[in-house]
Parts: structure tokens; C-alpha cells; sequence
């Protein structure tokens, strides 16, 4: 049995071709037949995401590799093969093993310690499980997946220190809120990214969303996204009483907010805290309003030393990763050995029977003239050249079946003697 | 019958093992604070939880061997004094998330009973004076008064953490952490102190007892004060180096949480204090037939009160909230231990025990 994977990912190939090769239902479908066609290919699961497309493959000899899975790839794809080629990689054995956890921990993604990748690895190995694609090979190593993903993220904290600008701002929100329902929160300026924290926000529970914005529609409509209320550009000072988290992004050159406007608007809430994110640059909000009791501001570049200082901390949270998953691949590998080394030594024995059965056949048919003991004696020497031409063979596959990579010995075994068949079976 | 001797051996014991467990939980919360080690946090709260358990069977061993309630000595009363602040951050913790406020709380409590280990003596008799069932009332609703502004000096501090790091006033975070260590060296040192040196007790002109000290035990104790403040401004700059940076916020509990629970704190608190002042007065009008006489210890238990009164004031009627009264929370706590220990080794007068 030999696992192999070919891939392409946001690191090695550039977002058009990746779209290109990206596989949905369909084309998976028929990527697997492709590659089932092959006598020697025994299981398939296909995998794609949006910055990612891999295929496993178990296959019977070690010669079918990259060229074949390449081929069936940019067919299904219907891409160039030399294009695909310089933008692709190709891992097996071992190295397969340890991709597919380093994906699964995310520690292959785009953005270190992203969620959905364990989500999106479930689905893609349920699909192939369900077209009965995978065996016993593929089945363990992709539930070992999902184990090791999820063992990555309770045990080092990859998962915190959000990075991205929008959840920066609502964790820190939550670090003068605590609970983020039934706050107000007001929008200033339409943009993209005031709309992706407004969505963070209303996860976490926010229900009174005001929009202004100096076209109104523009105002009314993102309002309407939110089940929220547009209110004037210039009357916004008058909503300040009551909001507690005020976002804003307009292209305005001067400030949007001024001192003087939070200090009339925190006495008239009773000193209860406001949160003012400015992701505007130029900025919106006067930073004088930070010196204001219970006003806190950040803007764009506070956020960013955030994200900076969390990417740092992510980055040593994936140093524990990698070595929690470096000793799951030596569990994976040494079960991958020991599944192997069983049927290998009765293929090995099997052949040392044939051989001596056959040979002994050959020789006494022509000695007919042998006493019974004779006879005897030559088939005990026969058994004992088998026997003793297997004995160390057999002792060091059962050794290698604990060591690291031992699965090579298995595998040059199983080709210099031509031994076949045995635990190719689906399960 | 128990042997009684074999109690005694047993409830300090079960007292040093407390001190332990204390230390170590409080080793683990400020683990978890710097490193967000969640098991850390974890078997944190599971050897305070252990250690409480440990004090209490301590407390009422000697409840049980001394004969009367276990708040007749300082040793007694401090042991009490950190049995009230853990039990009350066991509470709080479970229905607030203010684990990484333990990093603060814990210490505080290991202090306390460390200290209260330093003076430990074997059970005795009480003195007549103290022979009464108020004793038991008044000191342990004075206890638990403590207790709560002792949690509300945590959350208060933290809170003043927090907001400076939320303000990215990093600088004054340094400030912080410098004047409260400081400010702990400086208590402990003095506290060690005083404990060291040998004043002589004498009576007055006027009848009263009074305590001379000698030039040595001054710079007995002037010393142990510059070690201990020392060693607090060490400990202080290195702690608020270690916060004081962009993503620091995230490690403490929110702003909200921390001024609700130094704020619902005082607002039990305070009437608490009330209580143990009016049970006060009226086993002082037994005692010693008079309400309220102006001994040191009267007088600062009323100053405790005003001062706590003004933050249930200004936040009532003047809507302070946040930074200003997490200031009077934390400062609070100075008049507290001063009430509480200054009286007795720096003043004398009635209420001196020990």
C-alpha cells in the first residue's frame, strides 16, 4: 500500500489557477472514477477549498505517482499539464501523512489557526466515504486528521489571538463590554470594512444598529442588511448619548467625531464607556477623545500592532503544533507498518512453502530409488534452507514494524520478492 | 476526650499545609496569567478550593481545642482574614469571569496567611475582656467586611490596569504595578518589622498602656520597611513591563465585570461594616459601659467608613464610575490593613490583642 498526495495551494499557484482547478461535487466525482480506473489505485479522496486543491490516493504500486495523479488533475480540470505541473506539489508516505495533519491544524492555510478547515476536511472525506472511494488505509488517516486538528486546537491556543482587523476590534470591544447584547453600535460610512465588523458584531449579540452615512440611501441600505435605522450625517453627534461602540470609515479629510461631542455625550450617559474604532485614514475620530473618561479609541494602526503582536504569538503556538503532530504521524506510520507486516511475512512464508514444495516435487519424482528416510531427510534439509533463508527477514519486518519509516522495508520486501495481493481488501 | 495536644499539632499543621497550597495556587494563577495556560488555571482553582478546606478543618480545630470562636489573637484573626478573601474569590470567580484577577487575590491571600503563620501561638484562654458571645459577631461581620473590600481592591486594581491598557497608556501600567508591589513591599516589610522588634510596654501618666521602642528595634524596623519596599519596586517594574504591551487586555477580565464586582463587593461590604461597627458599640457599652470612646481603633474603623461611604456616594448620586472609583476602592484597602494591623502595632489602645 503506498499513500500519495498532489496538490496546489495558495503558496504555490496563484488564485486563477487555482479557481480553475478548484473541484466541486461533480468534478470529484469523476476525478475518483478517473483515478479508480487504475488497477493499482485502491482509494481516492479529492479535497478542495477555496486556496486549496489536493487529491489522496492509495495505490498498490509505488510507481504510480505524481505523473498520474498531474494527468487525471488537468483532465478533470481541463488545464494544461505543463501549466499545472511547476504549480503543484507531491508528498508520500510519511511526508503525505504530515501534510494532511499540518492542513488539518491549519497550520497550511492562509491565515495560521483558522476554524473551518477541520469542517471542510470532515466533508470532503464523508463525500469520498460515501462514495465508497476510501478504504483502510484513507478511512484512518483522514479520522486521524480530524483527531489531530482537533487535538492542536485544545492544546496550544492557535485558535486565539485573532488577527484580522474586524475581530481585533470586537475582542477588544468585549474587554470594556463583556457581553456585547443589547448593545448599540453606530455605523459611520458605508464601506466594506465598517460592514464586516458590523457583522462580527451582531454575532456577538448587538441589536440596536444605527447607520449614518453622507449619502443617505447608501446609509439606508446597508441599514437594511442589519435590521438597523439610517440616521443624518450631521445630526450623528446626537445618537452619541447612546451608542456604546461607534465604528467609522468615511473618506472625510477632517474629524467625524470631535472632543467636545464626547464629553457632552459621556456626561449625559452617566460615564458609561464608549468604544470608538476609526479603521477611516485620514482618521475620523479626534484622538483628544482618548483622554476623555471612559472613551477608548483605536485606529488602524493600533489595531494593526494587535494583529502583529497576535501573529507573533500564533507563530509560537504552531511550534507546539508541529511537534504534537510530528509524533501523531510516528503513531500513524507505525500502525501503517504494522497493518503491512503481518501479511507481508505470510506472503513471504507462503512463497518459501511454494518454492520448497515445488522444488522437493521435482527432485524426489527422479530419486525414486530413496529409502523413507532419505526421503526424509531431504525434505527436512529443504524445509531448513527455507527456514533458515527467512528467519532473519521475518525478525527484522516485525522490527520494523515499530520504527520510523519501517513501512520502506515492507514495501522493498514486498517488491524484490513479488509478493502480492493479501491486504489490498476494502473494508 | 481527644488529646488536645495532638489537635493542637494537627490544626497547625493543617495550617502550614493551607500556607503551601496558597502559594502554590497563587504560583499557578499568575502561570496562567502570563502564559494563558488553561490547566494552570484549572489546578489553581482546585488547590485554593483544597487549601480552604485545609483552613477551615484548621479554624475549627482550634475553634474546638481553644474553646471559643478563632478570632481572639492575630493569628487567629489573619488566619480568618485570608479564609474570608479566598472564600469570597471562590464565589465570585464562579458566577464572574474574573479568573486572571486570582493573580492578584491569591497572592494576597497567601501573603496574609504567611503573615498570620509568622505570629502563630498555641490556643490560649481568652482574656476576660474578650470573654463574650459579641466576640464572636462582631469580629467576624468586621471579617467579612474585610474580606469583600479586599475583593474589591483586586478588581479595583485590575480595573485600573485594564483601562490603561485599553487607553494604550502603557506607561502608567508601569506606574501600576511599581506602586502597588511597592506599596505591598512597603506594608510587609513594615509588618515583619514590627514583629521583630521587642517594644517594651509600659503604663502612662494617664493610666493607659503605651509601647516604647528601643533605637534598635527603629532600625529594626526601618530596615525590614527599605528591604520590603525595595524588593516591591523589583517585583513592580518587572511585572508592568511584562503587561504593558498592545494585546496585554486580552489576559484580564473586562472592564465591565471588573467594576461590577468591585462595586457589588463594597455595596455588601459597607453595610457589613456598618453591622460590625453597631455590634462593636454595643459590646463596648457592655464591656465597658460606654458606645464609642475615640480609641484608635474606633476612630479608624469610622474613617473606614466614611471613606467607603463616599464610594457608594459619589457613584450614586455623582455617577462616578470606572477609573475613579476603582481608585477608591484600591486606596480603600490602605485604610483597611491600617485600620485592621496599624492600629494595633502602631497606636495602642483597647483593641490591641496579641
Amino acid at each position: 500500500m503506498h499513500l500519495a498526495v498532489l496538490g496546489i495551494n495558495h503558496k504555490t499557484a496563484p488564485v486563477e489557477l487555482r479557481e480553475q482547478v478548484s473541484l466541486n461535487d461533480a468534478s470529484c466525482v469523476s476525478l475518483t472514477g478517473t483515478l479508480l480506473d487504475d488497477e493499482s489505485i485502491t482509494e481516492v479522496v479529492p479535497f478542495s477549498t477555496c486556496n486549496r486543491t489536493e487529491v489522496y490516493v492509495v495505490s498498490s504500486r509505488p510507481e504510480v505517482g505524481r505523473r498520474e495523479l498531474l494527468e487525471a488533475l488537468a483532465r478533470t480540470a481541463a488545464v494544461e499539464r505543463r501549466e499545472l505541473e511547476g504549480c503543484t506539489y507531491f508528498h508520500e508516505g510519511e511526508q503525505a501523512v504530515s501534510h494532511l495533519y499540518r492542513v488539518a491544524a491549519s497550520l497550511d492555510s492562509m491565515v495560521v489557526g483558522e476554524a473551518q478547515i477541520l469542517g471542510q476536511i470532515k466533508q470532503a472525506y464523508e463525500d469520498s466515504h460515501e462514495r465508497e472511494s476510501t478504504s483502510i488505509l484513507l478511512n484512518r488517516l483522514f479520522r486521524h486528521a480530524l483527531e489531530v486538528g482537533k487535538r492542536v486546537r485544545t492544546e496550544t491556543k492557535i485558535g486565539e489571538n485573532p488577527v484580522s482587523v474586524s475581530s481585533i476590534a470586537v475582542e477588544l470591544a468585549k474587554k470594556v463590554f463583556e457581553d456585547l447584547r443589547g448593545r448599540t453600535v453606530l455605523l459611520i460610512g458605508a464601506g466594506e470594512m465598517t460592514e464586516l465588523t458590523a457583522t462580527y458584531l451582531v454575532d456577538e449579540g448587538i441589536e440596536n444598529i444605527f447607520v449614518a452615512n453622507r449619502t443617505i440611501e447608501r446609509a439606508r441600505e446597508m441599514a437594511e442588511k442589519f435590521d438597523g435605522r439610517a440616521v443624518p450625517f450631521e445630526g450623528l453627534a446626537d445618537y452619541l448619548p447612546i451608542t456604546d461602540i461607534l465604528i467609522s470609515s468615511t473618506g472625510a479629510p477632517h474629524y467625524v467625531v470631535r472632543k467636545g461631542q464626547v464629553e457632552r455625550a459621556m456626561r449625559m450617559r452617566r460615564n458609561r464607556p464608549i468604544f470608538f474604532i476609526d479603521i477611516a485614514v485620514p482618521r475620523d475620530i479626534d484622538p483628544g477623545v482618548n483622554d476623555v473618561n471612559n472613551a477608548f479609541i483605536y485606529d488602524i494602526d493600533d489595531l494593526n500592532e494587535v494583529a502583529a503582536v497576535n501573529a507573533g504569538a500564533r507563530e509560537k503556538e504552531a511550534r507546539k503544533a508541529e511537534s504534537i503532530i510530528s509524533q501523531e504521524v510516528d503513531n500513524f506510520i507505525h500502525w501503517m507498518s504494522s497493518l503491512e507486516v503481518v501479511p507481508t511475512i505470510t506472503a513471504l512464508r507462503e512463497m518459501g512453502e511454494e518454492i520448497k514444495r515445488a522444488e522437493l516435487q521435482r527432485v524426489l519424482g527422479k530419486l525414486d530409488s530413496l529409502s523413507e528416510g532419505d526421503r526424509n531427510r531431504i525434505e527436512a534439509m529443504a524445509a531448513g534452507i527455507v527456514n533458515k533463508l527467512l528467519h532473519s527477514p521475518t525478525v527484522e519486518l516485525k522490527h520494523a514494524a515499530n520504527e520510523r519509516g519501517g513501512y520502506l522495508y515492507i514495501e522493498s520486501m514486498r517488491r524484490l520478492f513479488k509478493l502480492n495481493g493479501t491486504s489490498e481488501g476494502r473494508d | 476526650m481527644l488529646n488536645t495536644d495532638n489537635l493542637v499539632i494537627a490544626e497547625e499543621i493543617l495550617f502550614i499545609a493551607t500556607v503551601i497550597t496558597y502559594l502554590v495556587s497563587s504560583v499557578l494563577y499568575i502561570w496562567h496569567l502570563v502564559t494563558r495556560n488553561r490547566r494552570a488555571v484549572v489546578m489553581g482553582f482546585v488547590l485554593l478550593a483544597l487549601g480552604l478546606v485545609a483552613q477551615t478543618a484548621s479554624l475549627l480545630l482550634r475553634w474546638y481545642t481553644s474553646g471559643h470562636a478563632p478570632m481572639s489573637d492575630t493569628y487567629e484573626s489573619l488566619s480568618l482574614f485570608a479564609w474570608g478573601v479566598v472564600l469570597a474569590f471562590i464565589i465570585t470567580e464562579r458566577f464572574y469571569p474574573v479568573k486572571s484577577a486570582g493573580a492578584i487575590v491569591v497572592p494576597s491571600a497567601f501573603l496574609i496567611s504567611l503573615v498570620a503563620l509568622i505570629f502563630y501561638e498555641d490556643p490560649a484562654d481568652l482574656v476576660p475582656a474578650l470573654q463574650s458571645y459579641w466576640l464572636w459577631i462582631h469580629v467576624s461581620i468586621a471579617m467579612i467586611a474585610y474580606g469583600l473590600f479586599a475583593l474589591a481592591f483586586g478588581a479595583g486594581f485590575f480595573y485600573i490596569v485594564q483601562e490603561y491598557l485599553l487607553k494604550k497608556q502603557y506607561e502608567n501600567v508601569k506606574t501600576a504595578f511599581v506602586l502597588l508591589l511597592a506599596g505591598l513591599g512597603a506594608v510587609l516589610g513594615l509588618w515583619f518589622g514590627s514583629w521583630w522588634s521587642e517594644p517594651e510596654m509600659v503604663i502612662d501618666a494617664a493610666g493607659n498602656p503605651d509601647k516604647i521602642y528601643a533605637g534598635i528595634d527603629i532600625i529594626k524596623i526601618i530596615g525590614s520597611l527599605a528591604v520590603g519596599l525595595l524588593l516591591g519596586l523589583i517585583l513592580g517594574s518587572l511585572a508592568g513591563r511584562g503587561a504593558a504591551r498592545p494585546a496585554f487586555s486580552t489576559r484580564l477580565p473586562s472592564l465591565d465585570v471588573l467594576d461590577e464586582v468591585s462595586y457589588r463587593a463594597i455595596a455588601i461590604g459597607f453595610p457589613m461594616l456598618t453591622i460590625g461597627i453597631a455590634t462593636g458599640a454595643i459590646w463596648a457599652d457592655i464591656a465597658w459601659g460606654r458606645w464609642w470612646g475615640w480609641d484608635p481603633k474606633e476612630t479608624w474603623s469610622a474613617i473606614t467608613w466614611f471613606y467607603y461611604g463616599a464610594y457608594l456616594h459619589t457613584r450614586l448620586t455623582l455617577g462616578w464610575r470606572g477609573r475613579h472609583s476603582a481608585l477608591i476602592a484600591v486606596t480603600g484597602m490602605a485604610v483597611v490593613l491600617f485600620t485592621y494591623f496599624g492600629v494595633n502595632f502602631l497606636l495602642s489602645g483597647l483593641h490591641a490583642y496579641a
